[in-house]
C-alpha cells in the first residue's frame, strides 16, 4: 500500500534515531530513566515503518478517516507527554538548586564565623600575655 | 558597639515589658540583590534602632558590591551564589534563623524603603499578640510613601482577594516588612513561596491557620537599585499572584499550625 522508498526512507530514520539515542546512551550524556521513554518511542517509530499495515488496520479499526491522523495523535500524545515530563524535572532541579544554594550559603557563613571565633580567642590571649610581661 | 550586640548581656527591657525572662533572640534579616546604593545605610539604620538584634544580609548573588559593603558594615553575609529570587532569599535567612536558634526573625528589604525604627513595634506586637507573622502595614498609618497608583490597584484587588477567600483583611498584603515566630520560621523554612512570595505567604498563613496581625508603619521611596516589579509587570503581577493564591486553596505543601499553644 505505502510506495517502496518512502518506506525505506522511514525506516532509515528510525534507524538514524535509535542510534542517536543509544550513542547519547553509551557515552553517558543521557541518563536511563530519561532514556526509556524515547527508546519505547524509537521503536514504535521502527515498528510503524517496518510494518505500515499495523498502523493501517489499527486506525481504521478504531475509527479514524486516514490512518496518518491517527499516526499525528499518537506523536502529539507521546510529544506532550515528554515535554510535560521534561517540565516536572526542571521544577523539580531548579528546587534542588535552590536548597543546594541556600545551603552552601548558610554553610559559608558558619565557616566564617567559626574561623572568626577561632582568630579572636587568640588576640586575647596574646594581649593577656603582653600585660604579664609588663 | 560589640558588646552591645551580645544577646546574653542584660538589656533594658522592651517598651511592653514583658521582658521576664531573658530577652528573646531576634535575627534581622536583610534580602539584597544589587543594593550597594543603599545596604550600608540600612545596617547602620537597624542597629542604630535595634542594638540587641543580629543583623543577616542575605546577598543573592548580586554582581555589585553589596556583600562587600555588608561585610565592611560588620553584619552577617549569607553570600548565595547564584540569584535565587525574593522568596529563595528570605527562605535562605529562615533556615539560617532555624539552624542558629534565633526566637523571632524581622525581614526588611534591603533597598531601603523599610525604616528600622519600627522593627520594635513589629516585635511587640508578636509578643504582645501573640501572632504568628506581623506585617507592617503602610495603609494603617498616615502619611509616608504608598507606592505608585497602578500599585495600588494591584494592592485592592489582592486584599480583596484574600478576604473573600480567607475571611481575613489585610490591608498591605505586599509589604515585605515582616516579623515572624519560630514556629513560622520553622514552617517557611521548609516552604516559602517564590516569585512573589509576600501575598501568598500571607494568605497560605491565614490558611492554615497561623494568626496574622498588622501594625502601622511608614515606608520610603527605594533609595537605589531597581525594584523587582516594573509598573508595566503589575498587571502580570496580579493575575499571577492571583492564581498562586488559587492554588494555595488546594495546597498542602505548608505545614499546619500545632494547636498546641
Amino acid at each position: 500500500m505505502i510506495p517502496h522508498p518512502i518506506q525505506a526512507l522511514a525506516v532509515l530514520a528510525a534507524l538514524v534515531y535509535l542510534l542517536l539515542i543509544v550513542l547519547a546512551l553509551r557515552s553517558s550524556r543521557m541518563n536511563v530513566r530519561q532514556s526509556l521513554l524515547w527508546l519505547t518511542s524509537g521503536v514504535v517509530f521502527l515498528l510503524i515503518s517496518l510494518f505500515p499495515n499495523l498502523l493501517i488496520r489499527a486506525g481504521y479499526g478504531l475509527g479514524f478517516i486516514a490512518p496518518s491522523n491517527a499516526l499525528f495523535l499518537l506523536w502529539c500524545l507521546t510529544l506532550t507527554m515528554l515535554v510535560f515530563y521534561q517540565s516536572l524535572t526542571t521544577s523539580r532541579q531548579s528546587q534542588e538548586i535552590r536548597n543546594l544554594a541556600q545551603a552552601l550559603a548558610i554553610e559559608r557563613l558558619s565557616n566564617e564565623e567559626l574561623r572568626n571565633a577561632q582568630a579572636a580567642p587568640r588576640r586575647e590571649n596574646q594581649a593577656c600575655d603582653s600585660d604579664e610581661e609588663r | 558597639m560589640a558588646q552591645a550586640r551580645n544577646p546574653t548581656e542584660t538589656v533594658p527591657a522592651s517598651t511592653t515589658g514583658e521582658t521576664a525572662g531573658p530577652r528573646p533572640r531576634l535575627l534581622i534579616i536583610v534580602p539584597a540583590y544589587n543594593e550597594q546604593a543603599a545596604i550600608e545605610q540600612v545596617i547602620t539604620a537597624a542597629r542604630e534602632h535595634c542594638p540587641f538584634a543580629d543583623i543577616v544580609v542575605v546577598n543573592d548573588g548580586s554582581t555589585d558590591n553589596t556583600g562587600k559593603r555588608a561585610r565592611a558594615q560588620r553584619a552577617k553575609v549569607l553570600d548565595v551564589p547564584i540569584n535565587v529570587g525574593i522568596g529563595g532569599a528570605v527562605q535562605c535567612g529562615f533556615k539560617y534563623a532555624v539552624a542558629q536558634d534565633y526566637d523571632i526573625a524581622v525581614q526588611i528589604d534591603g533597598d531601603g524603603q523599610h525604616d528600622p525604627r519600627y522593627v520594635q513595634a513589629l516585635v511587640d506586637r508578636l509578643l504582645g499578640a501573640d501572632a504568628d507573622m506581623v506585617i507592617g502595614s503602610r495603609f494603617l498609618s498616615a502619611g509616608g510613601f504608598r507606592s505608585t497608583a497602578a500599585r495600588r490597584v494591584a494592592i485592592r484587588l489582592l486584599r480583596w482577594l484574600i478576604a473573600g477567600l480567607s475571611g481575613q483583611y489585610v490591608s498591605d498584603p505586599t509589604s515585605g516588612m515582616r516579623a515572624y515566630s519560630r514556629a513560622t520560621m520553622q514552617a517557611l523554612a521548609s516552604y516559602y513561596p517564590q516569585e512573589y512570595p509576600e501575598p501568598e505567604c500571607a494568605f497560605m498563613l491565614i490558611r492554615r491557620g497561623y494568626l496574622v496581625a498588622e501594625v502601622p508603619v511608614a515606608m520610603h521611596e527605594r533609595r537605589g537599585g531597581k525594584s523587582s516589579i516594573s509598573p508595566l509587570a503589575s498587571v502580570l503581577y496580579t493575575v499571577k499572584v492571583a492564581v498562586a493564591i488559587g492554588l494555595h486553596m488546594i495546597s498542602r505543601r505548608l505545614a499546619p499550625k500545632e494547636c498546641s499553644r
